[in-house]
């Protein structure tokens, strides 16, 4: 399997972190708690568009509401193969920074 | 809950829901519309909209990027669609491709010569501010560009508006020798500043001050590398002899050649100071002789009409004495003054046939040229638009199965429109290649310096892009819009739409032979105009009659010239292939003396043509009363001789009892001895006019005229020009034969009747390239109903007919409407020549037989070929 973007990873955690409420307006808001960037609804729709091409989530729609001029919202859910993937990345990540000092960026820093 | 009042804003909305759509993301809009209603909530409804608006205009990039995605997807398959096209019928689309670029190619041509004649004199930086002083004449009738010399400078000074004035005077018949090298030349002169003023670039020399000196001499590059080849021609000095002065020049600098487009020409350019020794210092004060040319710069912000109001009172202070001896020889008895100045800008001189010399081209010409060039493309278009029709029609099966997998008419136009566009560009390629290819040819129809270049420059690829286009699109357009209409239904049940009412490909092709049958009336009433002009009695006998040029430049040179040709006299006389020798001033349609003649107490300006003894036995016109110049008689050289003309004209009842005076000198009458008969000394577009022969001896006779043998007309040439050689030493022989002379003066009617019969060639072999490939069409399409007939006992001969059947009713009908305006432009033509053809009934019947027998012919074989075929075959095909 291949190994999840930083974005895709991004993604998945938010969607992960919203459960039942996963939807485009709190996906992105979501995001933006937690890098701190403010998504395009472009990108945003062409990732989510991504990931459901591999299966990393899936949708279902959602009741239309007044607020959204009658639109349906579509709700998005980390598929199995989506949780796998996240898992994967996570082990990658520990892996990668186990035994790194906390100091080398600070040394790095002063120079 | 509460009740919303503001809605994101609608335009946006609908922008965004549209761009959306095509991505199926009907999420994304409610979340848009979401957090709007948020934003609106914290900040306000203003800032929402903005933010709405941004988003929405944000998507649109992104819109195109997808529409041209699809787009080219479909391109692609219109396109393959269309080569398919092409190469399944190749004979058609060769007819459509070579036609349409016959066409395109012709267009482009003439409008080369069109683009060459607008573009007269606009390569000058100053173009704008310069203008040229015009002057009207009202007793010659003649508007030229004219003034005295004496004219410029004073201008200067009296119009705060001029900047600068520059004078051209030019002198013909200047003998310049570099060591071996002796050729005649026009020297032109010229003020030091003019190369301030106009934009003729100098390879060599500084333009500040390489007309400086006196002696300065310029050179275009051409001449320049005709009296020095390799050699640097800077710092040489040249030989000029002007009359009996005889000077040296040094080249200073040299010009570029005078691009083909300007007005002003030169070859030899000198400072305008050298003429106070070679005309006299009062060339410089005199306010009588309007022979030079005054071209003025205005400052940039100055307009030339407060010059032309302040023109009058000029005249009046400055050429008060020019007036009076206009007055005081009763030449002139009409009111006001009989001159008038205007300031014309340069560059709309060529094109204004009214200036003498100068408008040598008129804006008629080009727009005949151009309506021709239209003509064709007309022809060829309308072929193009018939067989895209005749095709499509062939196609229905294809459009209907467009159709039923969705395409709407936008898209099936689009379809048409593509592939004609793809058609025509391929034809356009060819069109510049085939221009390219006979540009040579063209250059010399049109006698004009045309280059391969100029039809890649930028205008020239601009005007094929726009040619592109509208051709284009007039030629998809119609098979577009006509298969765009047809139902699925009808399609699909096979429904015929060739060979039924197909009105429109009738009536263009109507208009195609209407075009056709006028063209052939055009070109065979030019032949036969020039025929008759060509076969006209002109009086006199051309033929092997030699002119050689005495080249002096004053016409008062009378005594030298007579001596000159006295000289060649002794030395030819006696040998028994030279039969006569004369001279006079006049020849043929080249150069004129008019003169202010008194008949009867009125002046009138008659045609005075100073000759020498034994001219009418030399030129062979026939005497009808009196006799003529006699050699025993020395009153004879206050004598004439008029022409039938002049007796006519001025009502003289016993002309061999009248005198007449010579304005200029009225000392002595000159007594009228001897009455010619009318003879053609312009070319007989023109009518005859009065005419005096005298001899007067002061008159120079600029012309030495030889008659020889025609048997063998190299070896008398040689033999004259030996004589010249030891007669005049310095100057080159010039000469010319009176025929070729005449046989000149037809050159423009020639060249027009060659580029109209070119056109109309053209035309009729375009149209019978459209009626070949429609009948071919058609014909495939009754394959079956011929062979059934053919089964059912009818005959070729019956089978031809009834394919012919249509095309000799349009030919008749296109030529009952082509007649008439055909007789209508060629009897406006022919008013234009005194000796005119008429315009029998044949003209009109062979315009329209021309036509039908080649329309015919093409259809005929092809019919023929498809009667013959064995209708076993042709009903068993499927």
């Amino acid at each position: 399997m291949k190994r999840l973007t930083t974005n895709e990873e991004i993604f998945l955690i938010a969607i992960w972190h919203l459960g039942d409420e996963a939807y485009g307006v709190n996906i992105r808001e979501q995001i933006l708690d937690l890098t701190g960037t403010e998504l395009t609804f472009g990108t945003l729709y062409n990732t989510l568009d991504n990931l459901y091409k591999k299966g990393y989530v899936s949708t279902r729609k959602g009741e239309p509401s007044p607020q959204r001029g009658g639109h349906n919202k579509v709700f998005y859910s980390i598929t199995r193969q989506g949780e796998k993937a996240l898992q994967q990345a996570h082990e990658l990540h520990e892996k990668l920074w186990k035994g790194m000092p906390k100091t080398v960026f600070e040394k790095g820093n002063k120079s | 809950m509460r009740k919303i009042r503001n809605h994101p804003p609608r335009l946006a909305k609908r922008l965004l829901t549209r761009l959306i759509d095509y991505q199926n993301r009907f999420a994304m809009n409610g979340d848009l519309e979401e957090v709007f209603h948020k934003i609106a909530q914290k900040k306000g409804y203003r800032k929402a909209k903005r933010w709405y608006w941004l988003q929405s205009l944000r998507a649109v990039p992104q819109y195109i990027r997808y529409l041209m995605h699809w787009n080219a997807a479909m391109f692609k398959n219109y396109f393959k669609t269309a080569l398919r096209n092409l190469k399944r019928q190749k004979s058609h689309s060769v007819v459509n491709i070579l036609g349409l670029s016959i066409g395109i190619a012709s267009c482009v041509l003439i409008f080369l010569f069109i683009w060459d004649e607008l573009s007269y004199d606009r390569f000058h930086k100053n173009a704008e501010s310069i203008y040229a002083v015009v002057c009207r004449n009202e007793f010659h009738n003649m508007t030229t560009i004219s003034g005295p010399a004496a004219m410029a400078p004073i201008m200067k000074d009296y119009f705060p508006e001029v900047q600068e004035t520059v004078r051209f005077k030019s002198l013909h018949r200047v003998s310049v020798r570099y060591e071996e090298r002796l050729f005649n030349e026009v020297a032109v002169f010229t003020d030091a500043h003019m190369f301030n003023v106009f934009s003729f670039p100098l390879v060599s020399g500084d333009p500040q001050t390489v007309l400086q000196y006196p002696n300065s001499v310029v050179l275009s590059e051409s001449t320049a590398e005709k009296y020095f080849g390799t050699e640097q021609p800077l710092g040489k000095y040249m030989t000029m002899v002007f009359g009996d002065l005889k000077k040296e020049f040094m080249v200073s600098g040299i010009c570029r050649d005078i691009p083909g487009n300007s007005t002003i020409r030169f070859d030899i350019l000198l400072n305008i100071k050298n003429l106070e020794e070679i005309r006299g210092p009062e060339y410089f004060s005199n306010w009588q002789w309007f022979d030079t040319r005054i071209f003025v710069k205005l400052f940039d912000e100055s307009s030339p009409d407060i010059v032309n109001s302040r023109f009058p009172a000029f005249v009046n202070q400055y050429f008060q004495d020019t007036m009076k001896r206009w007055k005081d020889s009763g030449s002139w008895t009409g009111e006001g003054p009989v001159f008038s100045f205007s300031l014309g800008n340069i560059k709309s001189l060529h094109l204004n046939s009214q200036i003498l010399g100068v408008g040598a081209s008129s804006t008629t010409k080009s727009a005949v040229l151009g309506g021709i060039a239209l003509l064709i493309l007309a022809i060829a278009c309308i072929n193009f638009i018939n067989l895209s029709i005749g095709r499509a029609s062939g196609r229905v099966l294809e459009v209907g199965m467009r159709r039923v997998l969705g395409a709407g008419r936008k898209d099936l136009m689009r379809q048409f429109w593509t592939e004609s566009l793809l058609l025509v560009f391929l034809t356009v390629l060819a069109a510049l290649f085939l221009a390219a290819l006979f540009l040579p040819v063209f250059k010399q129809l049109s006698e004009k310096q045309l280059n391969v270049g100029s039809i890649f420059s930028l205008p020239g690829l601009l005007m094929s892009f726009v040619f592109l286009m509208i051709v284009a699109t007039a030629a998809g357009g119609f098979p577009g819009l006509f298969m765009s209409r047809l139902q699925p239904v009808e399609i699909i049940r096979g429904r015929m739409q060739y060979g039924g009412k197909a009105v429109l490909t009738k009536f263009l092709l109507a208009a195609q032979f209407f075009l056709a049958v006028f063209l052939i009336f055009i070109t065979m009433t030019m032949a036969r105009q020039i025929k008759t002009m060509a076969g006209k009695e002109l009086g006199f006998r051309k033929d092997g009659v030699l002119v050689v040029s005495l080249q002096e430049n004053n016409w008062e040179q009378g005594p030298k010239t007579e001596a000159l040709i006295e000289k060649f006299r002794v030395r030819l006389q006696k040998h028994k292939n030279i039969l006569n020798i004369s001279g006079s001033t006049m020849t043929f349609d080249r150069f004129a003396v008019l003169n202010h003649i008194k008949v009867k107490g009125k002046t009138y300006d008659v045609y005075f043509n100073p000759v020498f003894y034994d001219f009418l036995d030399t030129m062979g016109i026939r005497l009808v009363k009196g006799r003529t110049f006699s050699r025993e008689r020395s009153s004879d050289r206050e004598a004439v001789l008029v022409n039938e003309k002049f007796v006519k004209q001025y009502g003289l009842e016993q002309p061999l009892s009248e005198s007449i005076w010579d304005a200029y000198d009225p000392s002595t009458p000159l007594r009228i001895i001897g009455i010619i008969e009318d003879y053609h000394f312009f070319s007989v577009k023109q009518e005859i006019e009065p005419m005096i022969l005298h001899m007067r001896p002061s008159y120079s006779k600029d012309n030495a005229l030889i008659k020889v043998t025609l048997d063998d007309i190299p070896k008398r040439l040689a033999l004259v020009e030996q004589a010249w050689k030891e007669i005049q030493p310095d100057k080159p022989f010039q000469f010319y034969f009176l025929d070729d002379a005449v046989d000149s003066a037809y050159r423009e009617q020639k060249r027009w009747f060659s580029i109209v019969r070119y056109a109309s060639i053209l035309a009729v072999l375009i149209t019978c390239m459209g009626v070949f490939a429609l009948t071919s069409l058609s014909l495939h399409r009754r394959v079956k109903e011929i062979g059934i007939r053919k089964v059912l006992g009818a005959g070729i001969r019956q089978i031809v007919s009834m394919v012919c059947r249509d095309f000799v009713v349009l030919i008749m009908v296109a030529s009952l409407l082509a007649w008439p305006l055909a007789f209508w432009v060629m009897r406006r033509w022919l008013q234009g020549f005194a000796t005119r053809t008429g315009l029998g009934p044949e003209l009109f019947l062979f315009s329209g037989l021309i036509t039908l027998g080649v329309a015919l012919m093409t259809t005929g074989v092809l019919a023929a070929r498809a009667a013959l075929r064995n209708p076993v075959d042709s009903i068993r095909q499927e």
